[in-house]
């Protein structure tokens, strides 16, 4: 972009605010183009010491022309060249349309672009008919003095033979070490387009305020500003349409959801129909289809269902063997009393330690006497015995018993919750549940056979109700997994791209920061860099428009997008209008020069030249004292060249004494161009007097020609001196025309000279014998009759004498 | 007082010399040098018309001369107006006229092809003319 603008921005970048920072990179890397700002919105920081670097501004050397050199392009058949001074003034190329003028507009156009505005849109006639038929060897070149350097730079250009036009070798030939892009130019020539061609202009205005807009806007090089708008525009638009993108593509994927009666389809739904997209729940719903464990879902309830631990039947058996075992040894040991037993037992024992540390005596208890004895204490030991055994077999028999109920009761286990929730993902758990139901409520241990019983038969009926329902929950699974398993898939497509899109819409609104602040900035800039412009525009305008009834308002560049537009408000007397329906060709032209000339001449362009094809096209002769006026303004700072095809402009400077080169392109059979300079219009038919004079080859020539030219010359001075006379006494540019175009004979003009009435042409001869003596009248008829007939006398003398004439009339009263 | 110096052929080569010659000591002021000699022909064409058949008319202004014109040319290949439009096209070119331009080569030619026309209308005409007085003359002497 152009380092300027980028220094502009960089400034403007620093004194924003900080929360402007995030937007800041953004607009840094898009000042690089695409590839930096997508880079700057992956987080990487732009170069900006890069940036700094470029945006020290270029100060490219002023460029004046030189010469241009023409052979054998367009309308210059043999070498013709133009000269001019490199330097500020006003260079008027004047020249009938085919003189070859244009051919060195053109032609430095060329040189320098490699093209031509005007006749780019015509590209079919211009590559057949740009070379000359006379000379078909061509080649044109022009010679540039740069500011701060001695030697000229010279452009040129040749074609090989039968290339086309843009087959062009173009180069700098001198100094040879610069290439033609290292001049750097190329973008200045761009933007300040330092060719004005008035047909394109005027077109320009013709074509809308959009158009215009474009034109100035390219001038102060904001497109670059416009690029930068753009890129970031369309970096947030991307993002934009990923997540449209998303949203597009979700509502079939919905709608398919929306039939599988899966949680996670549910899930899905609700999370994706609200605004905000809960992306990390959609994914853990799609999770669901692969891993366990997640929260308690109707999946994890069917998972759960589905692996129900089975009931050990063979333990059941075990513990029922276990309890008929017991039962049967309580039974045989049922009829012992084992407390008794022991009671007894532990009476004979302590009986017997009586006995033994007392010896037999009496019974202590029911003093039977001689009860314990010797045969009493054998007795009583054996008794013993077989109580300690009796006792001891009951005992066992009711710690199997107990253990044995321990272990069925340790079998018996209730229904899981969980079972009452089955109805909820649509299973019949009530089966199940009664049958555990049932299982769990053991009988008493009374009875072991009961409860042995008991576990076999309820037991039996809940391992088979819950294979049931085992399998029934792994249907109900399966089936659900086969709906989900495809959508799934395709959902895991949609969910990759809806979370590239939400990533992405984080940048979103930094995006949007810096659009709207690199908007604003460039409307900032925008109005700073056009107000200068405006500003020549109304000064030219002012000295154009002369008599016209039409004022200028301020002029503004509004709008962006489709809606930009250049404003011009129009005044015509006094009533403002809708612009440029209501301006004549002439005005339209004029205003499209007020707002031309000062872009070709900013001070930012390298170029101090501008070149104008032919301005004076359907203007009115104030109009055109006017753009000398201009001319004359702008050529004090710029080298201004005029190529103009009929000498109003060139009267118009004489008249109004602007100082200026006038050089007259004349174009002979076979394309044989010359430029000759101009100097005062009486002087140069004196001038051609002189030349045809002194050719010893044309004396037909001479002899014919000569009175004829000096005619002109006095008729030109009477002319001026009229002219002078006329628009001193307030007369206007249309009436003095009007008037001087009634006026056909010589005698008619010096009537007018010396008597301001052109009717009076029977005085001129005695006025002129008696005021300058009889020379003067013998003169006079010796032009009259010798433009008809020619004159055989001393054609120098003649000259001479004329000249007299011609300064007389100079010096006639005003 | 010069009109014996050179006829209108004489004067239109000079002119398609300017046209076609190269050298750049006429730059710039041929077209109009050729402009003139044009006219020069074409009065003395007009002057060589009336010696032949209207004696005293070369006298008048060019105007009249030319509202004459078609009296004695006839209407063939309405020569007598263009004839008019070329004098009064080069008359503008040889005169002061307020956007002073140059004629181009291919209006020069136009105009100056257009008076070698009525040159040689002018030649057929006397020669006609010529080719009668001797008939007549013939006539006189032939006894009645």
């Amino acid at each position: 972009m152009d380092p300027m603008l980028q220094g502009l921005i960089l400034d403007r970048l620093q004194a924003a605010p900080p929360e402007l920072s995030a937007a800041e990179d953004l607009i840094l890397g898009a000042c690089f183009g695409e590839v930096e700002l997508e880079k700057a919105l992956g987080g990487e920081a732009p170069p900006r010491e890069a940036a700094r670097a470029l945006a020290r501004r270029l100060d490219p050397a002023g460029v004046w022309i030189q010469s241009i050199e023409v052979a054998g392009f367009r309308g210059i058949g043999p070498k013709a060249s133009l000269s001019v001074s490199p330097r500020p003034g006003l260079t008027l190329v004047v020249g009938r349309n085919g003189s070859g003028k244009s051919s060195f507009a053109e032609a430095v156009e060329f040189l320098l672009t490699g093209r031509n505005y005007r006749w780019q849109d015509r590209s079919k006639i211009w590559s057949q008919g740009w070379r000359n038929l006379h000379q078909p060897d061509s080649g044109i070149s022009a010679r540039f003095t740069l500011d701060g350097q001695v030697a000229p730079t010279v452009v040129e250009a040749s074609w090989a033979t039968g290339a086309e036009l843009l087959d062009a070798d173009r180069r700098v030939s001198s100094p040879k070490k610069v290439s033609l892009s290292e001049l750097g130019w190329h973008d200045a020539l761009e933007n300040f387009r330092p060719f004005l061609s008035y047909n394109e202009l005027g077109a320009l205005l013709d074509e809308g305020p959009t158009k215009l807009y474009d034109a100035l806007v390219g001038i102060l090089g904001l497109q670059d500003l416009v690029a930068i708008q753009r890129i970031l525009a369309e970096a947030r638009s991307r993002r934009v349409d990923l997540q449209k993108q998303a949203a597009g593509t979700l509502p079939p994927i919905l709608e398919r959801l929306a039939r599988i009666d899966d949680i996670r389809a549910r899930t899905c739904v609700k999370v994706l129909s609200s605004k905000k997209w809960d992306l990390d729940i959609v994914e853990l719903a799609l999770r669901g289809a692969t891993e366990e464990g997640d929260a308690e879902t109707e999946l994890s309830l069917l998972r759960q269902f589905s692996a129900l631990a089975s009931l050990d039947l063979d333990r059941i058996a075990e513990v029922a063997t276990e309890l008929r075992t017991a039962a049967t040894r309580l039974a045989s040991t049922a009829k012992t009393d084992s407390g008794r037993a022991k009671r007894t037992m532990k009476l004979l024992k302590d009986a017997l330690a009586l006995h033994k540390h007392q010896g037999d005596g009496d019974c202590p208890v029911c003093h039977r006497p001689e009860a314990l004895s010797d045969v009493w204490r054998k007795a009583a030991q054996a008794e013993v015995e077989v109580l300690g055994m009796a006792a001891a077999e009951a005992d066992d028999a009711e710690k199997l018993a107990k253990t044995a109920f321990g272990d069925a009761r340790m079998l018996v286990t209730v229904a899981p919750q969980s079972l009452q929730r089955a109805e909820t993902v649509g299973l019949n758990g009530g089966e199940l549940i009664a049958a555990w139901s049932a299982f769990s409520k053991i009988p008493v241990e009374d009875d072991l056979n009961l409860v042995a019983k008991h576990l076999e038969v309820t037991g039996s009926e809940l391992a088979d109700a819950l294979g049931r329902f085992r399998i029934s929950a792994q249907k109900e699974l399966d089936r659900r997994e086969d709906a989900w398993r495809p959508i799934a898939h395709e959902f895991g497509g949609w969910l990759a791209q809806a979370r590239l899109a939400t990533a992405e819409q984080v940048m979103v609104p930094a995006l949007k920061a810096a659009e709207k602040w690199m908007k604003e900035a460039t409307g900032v800039l925008r109005d700073e860099r056009f107000a200068p412009i405006a500003d020549s525009v109304d000064a030219n305008w002012k000295m154009l428009r002369q008599n016209s009834s039409v004022t200028l308002g301020k002029l503004r560049l509004e709008g962006t997008g489709n809606l930009r537009r250049v404003s011009l408000d129009i005044d015509i007397d006094g009533q403002s209008s809708a612009a440029l329906a209501v301006m004549s060709q002439g005005e339209i032209n004029s205003l499209a020069l007020s707002l031309f000339l000062p872009r070709a001449t900013l001070d930012d362009s390298p170029f101090r030249f501008v070149v104008i094809d032919d301005p004076v096209q359907s203007m009115d002769p104030s109009k055109v004292d006017g753009l000398a006026r201009v001319l004359q303004a702008t050529a004090e700072t710029r080298q201004v060249i005029v190529l103009t095809h009929d000498d109003r402009l060139a009267q118009a400077i004489w008249r109004l004494d602007v100082p200026a080169t006038i050089l007259e392109v004349t174009r002979r059979e076979h394309s044989v161009v010359e430029v000759r300079t101009v100097k005062d219009l009486v002087e140069r038919y004196l001038e051609d007097a002189r030349a045809v004079a002194a050719d010893e080859h044309l004396p037909i020539q001479a002899r014919r020609v000569v009175p004829g030219f000096c005619r002109q010359a006095l008729e030109e001075s009477c002319a001026q001196l009229v002219w002078r006379r006329r628009l001193r006494a307030g007369q206007r540019h249309e009436a003095i025309e009007e008037e001087l175009s009634r006026v056909t004979t010589v005698n008619q003009w010096m009537a007018l000279a010396l008597f301001n009435d052109s009717e009076r042409g029977g005085d001129v001869m005695s006025t002129l014998n008696k005021r300058q003596g009889p020379w003067a009248g013998d003169l006079f008829s010796r032009l009259k009759k010798g433009a008809h007939e020619g004159d055989a006398g001393d054609l120098k003398g003649l000259i001479k004498e004329a000249k007299h004439l011609t300064g007389f009339v100079a010096t006639l009263s005003l | 007082m010069n009109s014996s110096l050179e006829g209108p052929h004489q004067l239109l080569e000079a002119a398609q010399r300017l046209l076609t010659g190269k050298d750049p000591r006429s730059a710039g002021l041929w077209p109009r040098a050729a402009a003139m000699l044009g006219r020069q022909a074409l009065e003395g064409a007009l002057a060589e018309l009336w010696r032949s058949q209207a004696p005293g008319l070369e006298e008048a202004s060019f105007k009249t001369q030319l509202l004459c014109l078609p009296a004695f040319l006839g209407t063939k290949d309405a020569l007598a107006g263009r004839v008019n439009h070329v004098w009064w096209s080069l008359t503008r070119v040889c005169h002061y006229n307020p956007y002073r331009m140059s004629p181009t080569v291919d209006e020069l030619n136009d105009w100056l092809d257009t008076i070698e026309q009525f040159s040689q209308a002018v030649e057929t005409i006397r020669a006609n003319r010529l080719l009668r007085n001797q008939t007549n003359a013939l006539d006189l002497k032939r006894p009645a």
